[in-house]
């Protein structure tokens, strides 16, 4: 160990120092699928109203207000995409752990699918996509679900 | 209790403000009176860390208390982890740094 290390540990022990943590790793234990769930829910919402919103009139007025429209929702699903991807990555790498694989052999593949679907539909207007990762995303909260009850038993 | 209590920050969290190993300043009574307003630096020990205290910055304030964020999002485990952040759970405010000397100290 440095001698500045030592040095450090003997002056917080002698003022009694407390640690104060801005850890990324503290294992809090908390986890919740919803956030991923809802998320998906609003991507597909933006989805659906974008492929059904009326086509403008030709006054440069309805033009306008239909292009802020859709980029408004374009934004909404852009961000929600991002929230999802995300939410689904620290389940992912955080929550779920090896032994989980025993009760899900799937489990890597569908998350890599899950968050690959999370892109797309960042790319694309796709109401079909849309749907798959809805699906997907509640598939891993139904996995969660089970790995929980698992955990009480 | 003195009102005033050293702290060592430890990870990397709310890097850049703070860095791991610096030392700070909390002052437990700041919120005796006033309550943290959104974008000030909080020490508080969430239930769910079982007694560990955590310093983070407040990016929320609601019924259920306040929403806690580190500066530095993919380093941070904060109230997306712990949900919010209660009175009683509060520590105080951080409210400077006493080391290192050579980089400007944290407002109040």
């Amino acid at each position: 160990m440095l001698l500045a290390q030592q040095l450090t540990r003997l002056v917080d022990k002698l003022l009694k120092v407390e640690p104060l943590y801005a850890h990324c790793d503290v294992p809090c234990g908390i986890y919740d699928p919803h956030t991923a769930q809802l998320a998906a829910k609003t991507v597909y919402t933006m989805v659906k109203k974008m492929t059904e919103l009326p086509a403008p009139g030709a006054s440069a007025a309805e033009q306008l207000g239909h292009r802020n429209t859709i980029v408004r929702m374009a934004t909404t699903k852009e961000d929600h995409a991002r929230i999802c991807k995300q939410e689904l990555l620290i389940l992912w790498t955080d929550y779920f752990k090896p032994e989980h694989l025993g009760l899900f052999p799937e489990l890597h593949e569908t998350f890599w699918k899950a968050a690959k679907l999370c892109s797309a539909n960042k790319q694309q207007v796709d109401l079909a996509k849309a749907q798959e990762m809805v699906d997907a995303v509640n598939k891993i909260a139904d996995w969660f679900q089970k790995a929980e009850a698992a955990k009480k038993k | 209790m003195c009102r005033y209590r050293l702290m060592r920050v430890q990870g990397a969290s709310m890097s850049p403000t703070l860095h791991d190993g610096d030392l700070v300043l909390v002052d437990t009574q700041a919120y005796r009176v006033t309550t943290p307003q959104v974008g000030e630096l909080i020490a508080a020990r969430p239930a769910a860390l079982a007694g560990k205290a955590v310093v983070k910055r407040v990016t929320a304030v609601s019924e259920a208390g306040w929403m806690l964020r580190g500066d530095n999002p993919s380093e941070s485990l904060d109230s997306r982890g712990f949900g919010p952040v209660t009175r009683e759970q509060l520590l105080g405010a951080v409210c400077c740094r006493l080391w290192p000397l050579k980089r400007p100290a944290v407002s109040c």
